[in-house]
Parts: structure tokens; C-alpha cells; sequence
């Protein structure tokens, strides 16, 4: 994809981060909830998590490489 | 996107309208008469499905997001599709919160949030590059196995004596004030107000005539079920405790024991309900990759299933900090701002503004 089309898939998914954010909003969420749901808790101190990510990447790499061409 | 047959759609739609409402059961809130609610939900629902089948009749070759163009203008069109693709992505996140947390509860309970979703995601991705056709195709395979065993496990709930008809009285105890607070928008968007997903898929199909014949059948056979399964539920469990509970069907399957022979059928379930689980993510997750794709003319598919699902796996996990808040804020707050106006304020608009316009060029054409 040319950098030009990147426009609309990143458009639909700062719509759903803005969705996400202002429903929780609605719930009554303060910054520090939000900090905590969007960003501390993606910091995988968990270590099944470390093995889930070894995961992903060993089969998107796997994926990648199978269609090189 | 491949040409999808009668028959499959059939099947796609009574999986993907099964999907997560036979999970959660989302005529709950009116007690005893969740299973009246569920049928009430439906009836409330049928203007609209004659409203997407109606759209899908009139202009039988454009997609929604065509409609959108034509209706209001390329730019305005442009940016509801883009909000169109993106509520689906934001469904297709909160669905599969809903199955992680199922898995979680049930049968892993040491796995991660994380380890779950990728799995599932990854089997979803590698479909999405298929197209629609690829789930299509399998549905009407999928539906026998979903379909059956639900019925027979409601049926053996009977067998094994766990039910109790005096739970369900009085029915309509009071009056039909609660049935219609939880029929709308409750169940009016949620399960049956998705099928706003199938206008996007409509115009792959091979034979439109009977279209919309097939979709108010399907969804038909839907709410059949799915009031079967709340009747049962309140049966078994009783209408405070279907209530109070996350996943009812989950506590109502766990409760049959035949002569201590037949018993434990509840991970006999879970199959069944990533099966459902697995069809409604898919069918919201490749429309949205299709619908951006064809929108941004790009070549290839698979940078931006990559793209998507990445992000679904991490907006699976943000979306809520723990399940409770995660259903509050699906079964609450999300029918009345967000389904709502997706599924019948934009479309009523749509369907006035080509009808306006219909009207005018017929006007136009005969002055001429």
C-alpha cells in the first residue's frame, strides 16, 4: 500500500480509540483509569503475556518470510 | 469478495446473530418474561431489516458504503463509512472480550487476557484474507453443529429434572412496561440491529430476489432459539440468579446431571459458543477490512488485516478494565449512544434522502 492509503485504516482506528475513550468517559473514568486501561497495562510485566508476544511475532515472521515473494 | 449463495447466507446470519447474545442472554433485565422480551426485541426489529433488505432491493449492486456516497455526497459518504468500519472493528473488539472472558472463566483459568485473544485473532485474520466467502461457505457445515446441540441440551435440561415451572410465573407479573424497556434499544440493537453488517455483504450475494425473505427467516429463527434459551435459563436458574449472572447459559448447562452418567457438559458448550463467537467477529472484522480496503484502492489485503488485528487484540484488552465494567457499558450505555444511531438513524436518513432523490430524477426525466 502507497503511504497515501494508510489514511483511511488509520482514520477508522483513531474512531474507535475515540469511541473507546469516550464511553468510558461516560462511565465516569478519570485520567488516571485511562492511563491505566490504555497504556500501563499494555507494559506486559506479565510473563505469559512476554510468551504470547514471542508467539505472535514467531508466526507473523513465519507468515512474512513464506510469502517473501 | 466472492458470490455467497442462499443458503449460506442463512446459515452466516443465524451463526453471526447467535454469536455473543447466546452467551449473555440479552433479555435478561425483564426477569421471568426474558423470553416474551426476546420476541418483543424482534418484532421491534423488523422495520429495520425491512429498511437494510428494502435498501439492498433498490440499488441491489452498491454496497452501504456506496449508498452513503450517493446519498449524502462523497465527502460526508467517505467519513460515515470510515465511522461505519470503525464501529465495526469496535464491535468486533468487544466480542471478543466477551469470548476471552468466557474462556477465562470456564476452562483457563491461569491463561493470559492476551494468549486468547491472539489465538483467536489469528485464526480471524487468516480467514479475513480468504474473504467473506471463505466463512460463508462453511456456515451452513458450522450451523448443524451449533444448532443441534443447543436444542438437545435444552431438551436434557428437561430429562435431568433441574426445571421448575412455577419460576416462570406470573408471566407479565409487571404488566409490559419492563418488556419494552429491554426490548428497546436493548434487544433492538443488540442481537438483532447487527444486521446492519449484512447491508455491506448484500450485494456479493448470487441470487437477490429472495434476499430479504431469507434474512427475516434467519433472524426469525434466531429469536426462536434464543426465547427458547431464556425460558430454559429462568426454568433452571430462576429469573433473580439469570440475572445476577455473566454467562447464564454457561450456569444452566452446568446444572444437568443425568444418573450422574451424563454431566459436565458445560466445556461441551464453550466449543459451541467460540464456534458462534468466531462467525460474528469474523463477519464485523472482514467487513471492515474489505470496506476499507475497496474505500483506499489498495493492491493487497494482507498489510491491513495485520493492521487491524493487531489493534482488535490490543483494543480487546483497553476496552474495559474488568468484565463487569466491560457489560455494563456494552448492555447500558452503548445501545442508546452508539447502536442507535448506527444502526437506524443513519440508515433511516440514507433511505429518506435516495428516496428525495429517486423521486426527483423520475420527475426530471419524465419533464423531459
Amino acid at each position: 500500500m502507497k503511504r497515501g492509503k494508510w489514511l483511511f485504516p488509520v482514520l477508522s482506528v483513531l474512531f474507535v480509540l475515540g469511541l473507546m475513550i469516550g464511553l468510558d468517559l461516560l462511565t465516569g473514568a478519570d485520567a488516571d483509569k485511562l492511563m491505566t486501561n490504555y497504556i500501563r497495562k499494555m507494559g506486559f510485566i506479565n510473563p505469559d503475556d512476554i510468551s504470547s508476544f514471542i508467539l505472535l511475532f514467531t508466526v507473523a515472521i513465519f507468515y512474512l518470510i513464506k510469502n517473501r515473494n | 469478495m466472492h458470490a455467497i449463495n442462499q443458503r449460506s447466507l442463512f446459515a452466516l446470519i443465524i451463526l453471526f446473530e447467535l454469536g455473543s447474545a447466546v452467551l449473555l442472554d440479552p433479555g435478561k433485565n425483564a426477569m421471568q418474561d426474558s423470553w416474551l422480551a426476546v420476541l418483543l426485541g424482534f418484532v421491534m426489529a423488523l422495520p429495520l431489516l425491512f429498511l437494510y433488505g428494502g435498501l439492498a432491493k433498490a440499488y441491489p449492486f452498491q454496497s452501504f458504503s456506496e449508498l452513503l456516497q450517493i446519498g449524502f455526497g462523497r465527502f460526508i459518504g467517505v467519513t460515515l463509512s470510515i465511522c461505519y468500519f470503525g464501529y465495526f472493528l469496535y464491535i468486533s473488539a468487544r466480542v471478543l472480550r466477551d469470548f476471552d472472558e468466557l474462556l477465562i472463566i470456564s476452562a483457563y483459568s491461569g491463561a493470559s487476557l492476551l494468549l486468547i485473544s491472539i489465538c483467536m485473532m489469528m485464526t480471524i485474520m487468516y480467514f479475513s484474507i480468504k474473504g467473506i466467502s471463505s466463512i460463508a461457505i462453511i456456515a451452513p457445515f458450522l450451523l448443524w453443529i451449533v444448532v443441534i446441540p443447543l436444542l438437545i441440551i435444552g431438551f436434557l435440561q428437561f430429562l435431568s429434572g433441574n426445571v421448575s415451572f412455577e419460576l416462570i410465573k406470573p408471566v407479565l407479573g409487571k404488566g409490559l412496561k419492563p418488556l419494552f424497556q429491554t426490548a428497546f434499544p436493548q434487544l433492538l440493537t443488540f442481537p438483532f440491529g447487527e444486521m446492519i453488517v449484512f447491508t455491506f455483504i448484500f450485494p456479493y450475494m448470487t441470487n437477490k430476489t429472495s434476499l430479504l425473505k431469507t434474512s427475516i427467516t434467519a433472524v426469525f429463527t434466531v429469536a426462536l432459539i434464543l426465547s427458547f434459551l431464556a425460558f430454559i435459563h429462568v426454568l433452571v436458574l430462576g429469573p433473580e440468579a439469570v440475572k445476577r449472572s455473566a454467562f447464564p447459559m454457561l450456569n444452566s448447562v452446568s446444572a444437568i446431571n443425568i444418573s450422574d452418567f451424563l454431566q459436565r457438559l458445560d466445556s461441551f458448550i464453550v466449543i459451541i459458543m467460540v464456534l458462534v463467537g468466531f462467525a460474528k467477529i469474523a463477519v464485523f472484522f472482514i467487513v471492515a477490512v474489505q470496506g476499507t480496503h475497496q474505500l483506499a484502492k489498495s493492491k493487497s489485503m494482507t498489510p491491513l488485516v495485520l493492521f487491524f488485528g493487531l489493534f482488535i487484540i490490543y483494543a480487546s484488552i483497553a476496552i474495559a478494565p474488568n468484565y463487569m465494567e466491560h457489560l455494563n457499558e456494552g448492555l447500558i450505555i452503548l445501545p442508546m449512544f452508539v447502536h442507535l444511531p448506527f444502526q437506524a438513524g443513519i440508515p433511516l436518513l440514507l433511505a429518506g434522502i435516495l428516496f428525495i432523490k429517486g423521486k426527483k430524477k423520475r420527475h426530471l426525466e419524465k419533464s423531459e
